[in-house]
């Protein structure tokens, strides 16, 4: 018996030396033609009409025909298409209708054309009930039949190269509700709608962009291979993208400084200068800033208008006041925040529309600065002094206390919690913190349950104030339940001109007013930062991600001489 | 014998089934939401109500649990909410790899636990075996995953000797075989020893005990007495009667071999059950968490039986009643 | 110590004087017993110093205590109002000082007088006798001795820790400091931020409201972190009548007036970080001592919990046996059936939304999930002890279920429970570090061990002193309960008795 255990040990032994010999020079590239992407969870499924998951997204626009070459125009601020699965395109009826001429030589892997009919079958799912598509509100504008989306009336198939969109009205950004990928129809025309998320070729995408999916394994790895046959530009420069899911932000990082992953995201500030000192081989880039984050206040009462079957709406006990808003942004040290975590990478935010939107960003508005005294003075205005001597607010008999909630795990927003308890204590007012796991978190949030809670939203690239902004307090995105009616009049106006530019003074009135309102404490604008190892090169880190236009990912010198 | 293995294994059918009801209940009565997860971005509120009725939540308790006995019965885990795939799938993907992790690891437990009790056992009183024994006592006290930390801070990063993460390298699947298997060997070194050592050091102790109580015995001494080198009368004699409590650890571990890994796969990153486990909780995924409940509590009444048969087959000593 | 030098102690300590033995420790020298004579003289110093060093706090803390008794007798809920969570902590710490200033010396000299004569075997009592054994395997004591430094540490935390744990100032510049560094300040006149504008009345004359403003002083002193004036920086330099202190990349200009005192010796000064600062620039080593709080309250509690629910149904079931075994039994099983750590994860993981703290949570699922293992070591003693004679006696003396439970069968079963406890604090101590690790711990700014791991994990290789220290206290303290387990389990088992 001993004998055989000895046996085995003396092999795991063996096992362990065999471990520590390097393989091969370091000169030699380990993996030719590949890179490696550090991705923080696994895709849900590669089926555009039905994922839910960011990356997931990116993924697919590598794999599935894009309608159009999307770039964020940066000096103007503003998304600009050029053609792609589009050959071009023309308004009609006063822009109401747009015609689509799509290329005759795009293909799915499987050797069918991608036509008109795809995508109008495609744009069908998208709009479906049944299917519960996260991207329903693309069609919101287009033409609805009682109460339900009528792809029919909506699309109209000219012959297989050519379609016409049908808008109810008029916006600056009907493009950018066009650009929903297409799904071959000959795959999924069968399919069981209401079971589309568990469809088992969600797992096998047939592909028609520069990428196709080699291999899915899944909590471990995404292998992406380039598609030779495809024309949509064209095929991937590199043989190989493979995205690693390690959830661990320890070991990812390690995984960089030690070349075995190519490109990961976010990295910590913090690591930024180890990295910059350290590790020669690897660059660091930043994402303009898209994410912002901010504390939400209860603007109205959210008991009262629970418990009364969403009815009674009366201000906040506490935070129902512009002053005490105002009061409690003053109070706040975001500099610190942003100099404490961000290390730079952040600036202060005014409203949520970024200054990536050059052409809609209000500059004539300043942040406002950290001033206790001030915030000391609104408070007391607003009737909140000490009393009782106790060291902490109070106005008719209620002190000022509250719980600051964020979702559990996200260390940026615990250390500006603990930033915003320091800095409120300081006037007297009392912080508690509670981190909430993830998913309780948001659909509180969305069930207006939590009176003051920290979170962070990533702005879409087309400026739509409609959901949070709107006087509709039933709208769970309205998270403040804020409600202005001047504020209802500028979205209007906002949505229904022409021309983007036309619609820049409506937008910036608005910040104005959420400067002044302060329905949230804003906090501040992220740069996400992206580490890169030098092998990867002619990457296009920017406001479309840091997978953006993978295809033309090389591997060895900027120029791209080494293709694979 | 055959009739005593049939007994047990029919007295462990309610256990089960009892496991299952409590799981159950606790689960559904929980705070959370699964269609939550729809409710962010700008979506139509709407859509969050179809999915809940899609999920089945829609009905009260009793129907979803007489539903879910239904499903159990005939071998139905359901689909994963977050995954939109079987669970039968997912667990499929993941017990392979918990289980190569683990049983390494409970090989390194048991191999380097005999030696180290053997060790400790043979120089009672020494300086040896004090040594050993306080080694293995701070050994168990380290929290595995603190030692996972330091591990891949020291040996992968600052050595650069084996790799941090996952099971493979990128493009692993284009490797020779050898070398393929090398590869999951190298990945395999760090998880495993972390926790295969900790418990190498409980068992250490427990074969220390167990081989210095069969030392006493008479036998021993006639052996001795005989004139055996002491090498051989350990080795040979002590030991085989020494093993049989250290065997019955191999049953008692069996749940561990699917659920004692949470943690360090945590770490690593590895993708078995622990990792599935968490997401799941994570995700309010019902149906992932009740079958992992299931097939690990189904692991710990099979161990416990195994545990038993073994010892018997082992010790002749103990009838079968 | 040399046996030499132990010798020389021994010669020297015959000679010293009976009146000498007030001093604690020095009684038990005299008598002979050096170590113990040691440990206590020197466990005497220590207290003495956290007394002298902390006095302001000590004293403030007694005061803070007794005036809101006072208070609280003569007029009811006044004291109410001016209660806060945090002055609670530091009346325990004073009186529990207090106490052990009082009582060591009383009771070490009433040790040293009482002579205690080996030749008396029958006076010896059960538990004087393991406790005889117990002390033989020094090991043992060792760990004893570090379990109860570390609790009474605990319970001293206010005084022992030099900062408070959670006060943050000017991160920017604190953050992130090695052990053993130090960080500058510069020390304001007023307060950095002002204090909260009061609209309350003056208080008026009188004993009563004499004894508030007393109390609020006290109280006011407490909860101060001492931070309140200074002003961290990186360097600073006299410009004219301007101090130009830097904090980091940007420039603070100070008139000088605002600054206290006339000259740089004045306003400047360091703070020392033993174990360095985390991320917030909060001490490590407050954080330690504070968080030691938790871990080793949790640790006990859900032990005890685990003691009192494993005993209750071992000995019922192994009292009355019959239906009452076999069901109680089955129930064990089935909950012996969940796998421990999935279990755990999965109910602290869904009822986390609480409204009281999760600590509560932890410990309740910690304690609920881990006395079946208990139950069933007391079920299998009091099968054997229901067959002893004693019990059959007491049985047939018609004595109560109670009273033979109680008086004849649970005293004798205590033996493995202690033990076992013993040996399953460490193992809570370590899945409640697990938990934090998994973010499911105690909610941060509340310190744990676990929790500080956690928050220093992601700056491992840029501030590896973050998730160090708390891992080495963890370590220390699960030997600790690992060693005095052993040492119980040899001292009280009589098989293992020579």
């Amino acid at each position: 018996m001993f004998t055989r255990y000895s046996t085995l040990l003396l092999l795991f032994s063996l096992l362990l030396s065999s471990c520590g010999k390097k393989s091969g020079s370091k000169s030699e590239d380990p993996r030719p033609g590949t890179a490696v992407v550090a991705i923080m969870g696994d895709v849900d499924n590669f089926n555009p009409v039905v994922s839910a998951e960011l990356i997931a997204s990116q993924v697919n626009d590598a794999i599935f025909p894009q309608m159009f070459d999307v770039k964020f125009a940066t000096g103007e601020g503003r998304l600009v298409y050029g053609p792609m699965l589009v050959k071009s395109w023309e308004f009609l009826n006063g822009q109401k209708d747009i015609r689509l001429d799509l290329r005759g030589d795009v293909y799915w892997e499987d050797g069918v054309r991608v036509t008109a009919e795809d995508i109008k079958f495609s744009y069908g799912l998208y709009g479906n009930p049944e299917v519960s598509s996260p991207r329903q509100n693309y069609v919101r504008n287009m033409i609805w039949t009682n109460g339900k989306f009528d792809v029919d009336k909506s699309i109209e198939i000219i012959n297989d190269s050519t379609l016409i969109f049908h808008f109810d009205h008029t916006y600056p950004t009907q493009l950018f509700h066009l650009n929903l990928p297409p799904i071959p129809k000959h795959i999924f025309q069968n399919a069981d709608l209401r079971t589309l998320d568990s469809n088992p070729a969600n797992a096998r995408p047939l592909s028609a962009g520069p990428f196709r999916l080699e291999k899915w394994i899944r909590q471990q790895e995404i292998i992406l291979a380039r598609n030779p046959k495809c024309n949509l530009p064209y095929p991937a420069k590199l043989q190989r993208v493979i995205l690693r899911v390690i959830s661990e932000p320890v070991t990812r990082l390690t995984e960089l400084k030690k070349g075995t992953i190519d490109m990961m995201w976010p990295i910590n500030p913090e690591d930024v200068q180890d990295l910059q000192l350290n590790y020669p081989s690897i660059r660091i880039e930043t994402m303009p800033p898209r994410v912002y984050e901010y504390v939400g206040w209860a603007n109205i009462d959210f008991k009262a208008w629970n418990e009364s079957g969403r009815k009674v709406v009366k201000p906040h006990p506490l935070f129902g006041n512009k002053r005490v808003r105002q009061a409690l942004t003053y109070g706040i040290n975001r500099q610190e925040i942003i100099d404490g975590f961000l290390g730079g990478y952040g600036q202060l935010a005014t409203s949520d529309i970024s200054p990536i939107f050059r052409w809609a960003y209000n500059f004539d508005l300043k942040p406002y600065p950290y001033n206790p005294e001030k915030a000391r003075n609104l408070l007391a205005m607003a009737g909140w002094t000490d009393t009782d001597g106790d060291g902490i607010l109070d106005h008719n008999g209620r002190k000022f206390e509250f719980t600051l909630r964020y979702n559990a795990g996200n260390a940026r927003r615990a250390y500006a919690a603990n930033i915003i308890q320091d800095n409120l204590k300081k006037l007297g007012i009392i912080v508690k913190i509670e981190a909430v796991e993830g998913v309780v978190f948001y659909e509180k949030i969305a069930r207006k349950e939590y009176d003051a809670f920290l979170a962070g939203f990533s702005v879409g690239l087309a400026i739509d104030p409609s959901d949070r902004w709107g006087s509709d307090i039933r709208n769970p995105m309205n998270h403040a339940g804020f409600m202005n009616t001047r504020v209802d009049e500028l979205i209007r106006y906002g949505q229904n001109v022409k021309s983007y530019l036309e619609a820049a003074p409506f937008w910036k009135e608005l910040q104005a007013i959420l400067h002044e309102e302060q329905p949230f404490t804003f906090l501040y604008w992220i740069e996400e930062i992206v580490g890169i190892n030098n092998r990867l090169q002619n990457t296009k880190v920017g406001i479309l991600g840091a997978m953006n236009e993978m295809w033309n990912w090389t591997i060895g010198s900027p120029q791209g001489s080494v293709v694979y | 014998m055959l009739l005593y293995i049939v007994k047990r294994v029919i007295a462990a059918i309610p256990l089960i089934f009892g496991l299952l009801t409590i799981t159950f209940f606790i689960i559904r009565m929980a705070p959370g939401d699964p269609a939550s997860l729809y409710l962010q971005g700008n979506v139509d509120p709407g859509i969050a109500d179809r999915v809940r009725r899609n999920f089945g939540l829609d009905d009260p308790l009793p129907v979803q649990y007489v539903k879910w006995l239904k499903a159990m019965a005939t071998g139905e885990f359901g689909v994963s909410f977050s995954k939109h795939r079987p669970v039968v799938d997912i667990l499929a993907d993941a017990i392979p790899n918990t289980l190569i992790l683990t049983t390494l690891a409970l090989f390194l437990n048991i191999a380097l636990g005999v030696l180290i009790g053997t060790l400790s056992a043979v120089t009672r009183g020494s300086w040896v075996d004090n040594i050993t024994t306080v080694l293995a006592l701070f050994v168990y006290s380290i929290p595995e995953f603190w030692l996972a930390l330091m591990l891949i801070l020291g040996v992968s990063l600052h050595l650069d000797l084996l790799p941090a993460a996952q099971m493979h390298s990128p493009n692993a699947d284009q490797l020779p075989a050898f070398a393929y298997i090398l590869d999951l060997a190298k990945h395999l070194v760090l998880p495993v020893f972390v926790l295969g050592f900790a418990s190498a050091a409980a068992t250490g102790r427990y074969m220390r005990g167990s081989l210095l109580d069969v030392i006493k015995q008479d036998y021993i001494r006639t052996a001795r007495a005989k004139g055996l080198p002491e090498w051989k009368v350990v080795g040979k004699h002590a030991m085989r009667n020494a093993m049989i409590p250290v065997i019955t650890i191999v049953g008692l571990s069996l749940p561990f071999l699917l659920g004692g890994a949470v943690v360090v796969e945590a770490v690593f990153d590895w993708p078995g059950m622990g990792n599935v486990l968490l997401e799941a909780i994570f995700s309010r995924d019902y149906p992932v968490v009740i079958a992992l409940t299931a097939v690990s509590g189904f692991m710990v009444v099979l161990g416990n039986l195994l545990a038993d048969i073994l010892y018997a087959v082992v010790d002749p000593r103990i009838r079968l009643e | 110590m040399t046996r030499n030098s132990f010798a020389l102690l021994k010669l020297m300590s015959s000679n010293i004087p009976t009146g000498i033995a007030l001093i604690p420790g020095f009684g038990h020298l005299r008598n002979g017993k050096i170590k113990s004579g040691l440990v206590i003289f020197f466990l005497y110093v220590g207290l003495l110093l956290i007394a002298f060093f902390r006095f302001n706090l000590f004293i403030s803390g007694l005061k803070s205590f007794l005036y809101s008794l006072v208070l609280l007798v003569i007029r009811g809920e006044e004291p109410m109002r001016l209660f806060r969570a945090e002055i609670v902590e530091h009346w325990i710490a004073s009186l529990f000082l207090l106490a052990l200033l009082v009582a060591i010396p009383v009771w070490a000299y009433s040790k040293s007088v009482q002579r205690w004569t080996p030749t008396d075997d029958h006076a010896i009592s059960q538990v004087a006798l393991a406790w005889q054994e117990f002390k033989m395997q020094r090991i043992a004591v060792f760990g004893l001795l570090t379990i109860l430094i570390m609790y009474g540490i605990a319970l001293l935390c206010p005084l022992v820790a030099p900062y408070d744990p959670n006060a943050l100032q000017d991160p920017r510049v604190t953050k992130f400091q090695p052990p053993f560094s130090s960080v500058r300040y510069l020390v304001m006149k007023k307060p950095r931020v002002a204090a909260v504008i009061s609209s309350a009345g003056e208080l008026g004359e009188g004993f009563v409201n004499d004894l508030i403003r007393r109390l609020k002083e006290a109280n006011a002193t407490l909860v101060q972190s001492g931070l309140e004036h200074l002003l961290f920086i990186t360097e600073y330099h006299v410009e004219a009548d301007f101090v130009v202190a830097t904090q980091g990349k940007s420039a603070l200009r100070i008139p000088i007036h605002d600054l206290r005192g006339e000259s740089p010796a004045d306003w400047e000064g360091k703070r020392f970080y033993f174990l360095g600062t985390d991320r917030y620039g909060r001490d490590i080593f407050s954080r330690l001592i504070y968080g030691s709080r938790i871990s080793l309250a949790l640790g006990l509690i859900a032990v005890l919990l685990a003691v009192t629910v494993g005993t209750l149904v071992g000995l019922l079931s192994g009292y009355f046996g019959g239906y009452v075994d076999k069901s109680l039994m089955r129930f064990v099983d089935i909950l012996l059936a969940f796998p421990n750590l999935f279990f755990i994860l999965i109910i602290i993981a869904l009822f986390q939304q609480l409204p009281f703290p999760r600590v509560f949570l932890i410990v309740a699922v910690l304690g609920l999930t881990s006395w079946m293992g208990i139950s069933r070591l007391v079920r299998g003693q009091v099968l054997s002890l229901k067959e002893e004679e004693f019990v059959l006696a007491a049985r047939a003396l018609g004595f109560k279920h109670k009273r033979i439970i109680l008086r004849h069968i649970l005293p004798n079963a205590l033996t493995p429970i202690i033990v076992n406890a013993t040996l399953r604090i460490g193992g809570i101590i370590l899945v409640e570090a697990a938990l934090s690790f998994l973010n499911l711990g105690v909610e941060p700014p509340t310190a744990s061990w676990g929790n500080i791991i956690y928050g220093g994990k992601d700056y491992l290789s840029t501030a590896w002193w973050i998730s160090t220290f708390p891992g080495f206290a963890i370590v220390l303290t699960v030997i600790s309960f690992n060693l005095v387990g052993d040492g119980l389990r040899d001292a009280l088992d009589p098989r293992i008795r020579i």
